[in-house]
């Protein structure tokens, strides 16, 4: 077998430049830039910014190096004054980018941070008996599923949950709570939240919780809201608390709630005397209030104008906050066991991504900080830490040690960045030699032991800890799961690598010495066990690749996975290329039975319009619960009880004006398949939008699904290249209608009917091309400006 | 509201990033087009408008993923030109890279400029799906979908011999 990307790359390395171009396009270059203009409009400034933004979050990589001194501070504890000479240092110097970026992207962050939420894992040593016992996360209490989580006795959160009599169901800004009794499903109550972004939630007894980000002033805060819902049918609002920030993830343990957030220094306004200009606030019962100095911790090299806000609050002590601890300088990952919460996050040193790591109290409830320490990589995600035995094990990719190393001179074609010089830019990017690396810390943070370089030129795409061994998976070229022996702090070692095809997004604990993989090999989505019992000799002894399944929300979102051992149930959501061509949307279920994989059932998510699907169970029923219907299915005799579909889902149309002055330049591209065609007429693109929009006046015909058979993708952007992305749509399987407006939301619309899209967006062609060879943008084709004619004429 | 300029990199010379991004650029815009002629213009285009929109950028990622959607833009525009397509037959030759022809490169060639296009910046460029979904200003699902479609089509057409597609 041959490797692909190296001979693609040596087909590609022939491809250059010669002199003879060089002097060609440098010519050209300069007559352009005889008359230059100067470019300084805040919009595309703005946009150049979300752009970079958008894809250093992307990455996951915020290139920042600090080079200024900073107050001495105090772990615990500092004062306003010396935040204040702290943000006023970061900004006035030309540091801090980062700090710059926030103000225009806060909403691509909220976006971003709100699919980053996940937690931590498993053993916890220290607490005493029940959590003692070795159970896997998986291993749910009583006989219904938990929202999968990572560290047993400490729940994450989740828009569905079920206690065992009912099912829990945030979505278009309710909450609805509904009883169930084996396939019958009764609604108990409705309850109109305040945020329609209420995301996670929690049930304890007649307890629940719901986390969500609002916004209040133009700023993003974190409500936390608990419920009575002693009467099903009639929760009860017991106390309301906010933080400043966005929201960033949750968990449950021990009867408290631990919030995390992350807040942004606003850029305006910051006046000395007035902390709450530039500290987080608080509100409890009624009454705002900032962070207080002793809960403020300034990191060391802040890499960022921000916070990231923890806070617990006691279940039974609802009206006030029990700790709270705002760390000044950044974060973005968090693990969490029953006694301590850890807060990573990834910064550039000048030479090498780095994390950094802090350690709170939570065992205690203080939020105290404990410990501050860093490792050099990035992390994956919250399994990539884990600890036990009093030590924190952390997994991450590094940047080849040597890579930067020893580059000191500016010469001819090299690349300067920030104050490091590169040979070739690619070495600064993420997709550069990599390597994993395994991290042993104390309860200081201090490196015990570790192990470096290893598989060079991959990246980590799974960790999980089990006790004394740590599993991950790598991927790029060789894909090893690698065992690692974890119980000498001083000395880890490698145990064995097991080499297979593809790779696992998420390992589970299945049982007795048995790990679940979920991942992707040969294109499609895979099931793998792998059987455990000799960390040293880890084999895969079955697996399952699922046929043209090129996608699954399981792959990034742990909570979408049902792995669950006692039950011996897995389930996730598919999207699948079925033989036809035609694409298919299912959930499906699994079980594991004599050393193999053994479909149970194929739910049909087919024109549901379901974004995200959980699947629970509850004594010998399963229960798929969307965000727009639950449907029970008996796992006795796999029949199906009475979906119960959730009302109120209107796909949400905002008529679409482009009215920002600095967004008259503007410019569209239609492709239909391979062929393109361009519009700059401005009448012409707000009719194209209209007519989008109007769409879904059609959208009632039922009719058979003629799939796969057009392409179209409209995007308008700013006609000098820096595009502005306000408007798209592309018509694939679906007609998918996607649409960024300008304040940043996100609109989707599906139809399904492809043969009367098809016969719309021809219409559309035929009148772009109209309009374009006549220039006459008041002339297009006037049935297009009324589509309700164009579905009667049609006989959609 | 008013907000300070942001800090940018520092310009640098226009012809600094010319020698340090002329192949990135060359590369895709062959990539996309399959003819070096095309390529050697695109390349001339894309770095004219580098000059006259002089954009600010915060990062030098910033800036290679600003030239590389510039590129997919102008080859757009180029692809859908009077000129190219009296010039061009639909049906897709199969170029080669520097006139000698590889099994890959032709395979890659063969492709619908789209498939192309993710093909290029995953391979070769080494962007995630994220990334080039960023780049490409479309929904990480299209990006998938499109790698997905691609590796099938270069499955079929290089019978499995190569294990990474």
């Amino acid at each position: 077998m041959s490797d692909f990307k190296e001979s693609y790359r040596q087909a590609n390395q022939a491809l250059q430049g010669d002199a003879a171009l060089d002097e060609r396009v440098l010519s050209a270059m300069n007559e352009a830039a005889a008359p230059a203009r100067k470019h300084t409009r805040m919009l595309r400034r703005t946009l150049a910014i979300a752009a970079c933004l958008a894809l250093l979050v992307a990455t996951g990589v915020l290139f920042y190096t600090p080079n200024r001194s900073l107050p001495t501070r105090s772990v615990n504890g500092t004062t306003y004054a010396d935040v204040y000479s702290v943000i006023r240092q970061m900004r006035t110097e030309s540091g801090s980018l980062f700090s710059r970026f926030v103000l225009v992207t806060e909403r691509l962050r909220e976006r971003e941070f709100a699919t980053d939420t996940a937690l931590p894992d498993q053993l916890d040593y220290r607490i005493g008996e029940d959590a003692a016992k070795n159970q896997t996360a998986a291993e749910p209490s009583g006989d219904h599923s938990e929202t999968t989580h990572q560290v047993e006795g400490v729940d994450e959160g989740d828009f569905v949950k079920t206690d065992g009599r009912y099912i829990y169901s945030i979505g278009n800004g309710q909450l609805r709570i509904l009883a169930i009794d084996g396939g019958k499903i009764e609604l108990q109550s409705t309850t109109t939240l305040d945020d329609t972004w209420a995301s996670e939630m929690y049930v304890t007894g007649d307890t629940l919780v719901l986390v969500a980000a609002f916004r209040e002033n133009n700023r993003i805060k974190t409500r936390i809201v608990l419920y009575d819902v002693a009467d099903r049918t009639a929760p009860q609002k017991r106390s309301e608390l906010t933080q400043s920030g966005y929201f960033m993830t949750s968990r449950l343990a021990d009867g408290r709630l631990v919030t995390v957030s992350y807040y942004d220094v606003p850029w305006d306004g910051v006046v000395e005397t007035s902390p709450e200009t530039y500290v987080p606030l608080l509100t409890a019962e009624g009454k705002e209030s900032p962070v207080k100095e002793d809960n403020i911790t300034l990191a060391g090299d802040p890499n960022g104008v921000s916070y990231v806000v923890t806070t617990v609050v006691r279940l039974d002590q609802p009206d006030e906050f029990g700790a709270v601890r705002a760390v000044f300088g950044c974060g973005n990952t968090v693990y969490m066991n029953r006694q301590n919460l850890y807060l990573g996050w990834t910064c550039w040193d000048g030479r090498q991504e780095k994390t950094r790591l802090f350690r709170l109290a939570v065992g205690d409830g203080s939020l105290d900080v404990k410990a501050e320490g860093s490792v050099p990589g990035w992390l994956l995600n919250q399994f990539s830490m884990d600890e036990y035995d009093g030590h924190l094990r952390v997994v991450t990719t590094t940047r080849g040690t040597t890579k930067n190393e020893g580059i000191s001179t500016l010469a001819d074609g090299k690349v300067v960045y920030e104050n490091v010089v590169v040979d070739d830019v690619r070495e600064i990017m993420p997709a550069s030699e990599t390597a994993a690396a395994l991290y042993v810390l104390d309860e200081d943070l201090a490196v015990t032991g570790k192990i470096e370089d290893l598989a060079p030129g991959e990246r980590v795409y799974s960790v999980r800890f089990d006790g004394q061994v740590g599993y991950f998976v790598t991927f790029r070229e060789t894909d090893p799961l690698f065992s690692a022996d974890l119980s000498d702090p001083a000395n880890p070692r490698i145990l064995g690598e097991l080499k297979i095809p593809g790779f696992s997004n998420y390992l589970y604990p299945y049982g007795e010495g048995l790990l679940l993989g979920f991942g992707f090999e040969d294109g499609n989505v895979k099931l793998s066990m792998f059987d455990i019992s000799d960390p040293a000799n880890v084999t895969e002894i079955a697996k399952e690749q699922i046929e043209g399944a090129w996608w699954s929300a399981a792959q990034y979102n742990h909570k979408a996975m049902l792995a669950d051992p006692v039950k011996n149930l897995i389930g996730f959501e598919s999207h699948r290329i079925g033989k036809s061509g035609t694409e298919e949307f299912a959930y499906l279920l699994y079980c594991f039975e004599n050393g193999r994989f053994v479909p149970v059932k194929e739910i049909s998510l087919q024109d549901t319009y379901v974004n995200d699907a959980r699947g629970l169970y509850v004594g010998d029923w399963f229960y798929l619960a969307a965000d727009r219907l639950i449907l029970p299915l008996s796992l006795r005799d796999l029949s199906f009880g009475e979906p119960y579909r959730f009302e109120g889902y209107d796909d949400p149309f905002v008529p679409f004006t482009p009215t920002d002055p600095d967004m008259t330049e503007l410019g569209m591209d239609i492709w239909v398949e391979d062929e393109y065609i361009p519009v700059t007429d401005i009448e012409l693109i707000r009719k194209v939008v209209e007519v989008a929009y109007d769409m879904k006046a059609l959208d009632t015909a039922e009719q058979t699904p003629v799939l796969g058979k057009l392409e179209l993708v409209a995007r308008i952007f700013s006609t000098d290249g820096s595009d502005s992305n306000v408007v798209k749509f592309a018509v694939t399987d679906y007609v998918w209608l996607t649409m960024s407006l300008p304040d940043g939301t996100e609109l989707y619309y599906r139809l399904d009917q492809t043969e009367r899209a098809t016969k719309i967006l021809g219409l559309l062609k035929e009148m772009i091309a109209g309009n374009n060879n006549r220039k006459d943008p008041a002339d297009g084709p006037t049935e297009m400006t009324d589509p309700p004619a164009v579905a009667e004429n049609d006989g959609f | 509201m008013s907000v300070p300029a942001p800090a940018t990199l520092p310009a640098g010379s226009a012809e600094e990033a010319y020698r340090a991004y002329r192949d990135t650029v060359l590369r895709l815009a062959y990539a996309r087009t399959g003819s070096k002629e095309a390529a050697e213009d695109l390349l001339q285009e894309v770095f004219v408008r580098y000059i006259k929109a002089s954009p600010a950028f915060l990062c030098e990622e910033h800036r290679k993923a600003w030239l590389l959607r510039v590129t997919v833009n102008c080859s757009n525009s180029f692809l859908s030109s009077a000129w190219h397509r009296r010039c061009v037959p639909l049906s897709e030759e199969i170029p080669s890279m520097s006139g000698e022809t590889s099994d890959v490169a032709a395979a890659v060639a063969a492709l619908p400029v789209k498939y192309r296009t993710v093909i290029h910046l995953f391979y070769y460029e080494g962007y995630s799906v994220e990334e080039i979904a960023s780049i490409l200003h479309t929904r990480t699902g299209t990006v998938k979908s499109h790698l997905y479609r691609a590796r099938q089509m270069l499955k079929g057409q290089l019978r499995g011999e190569y294990s990474d597609v």
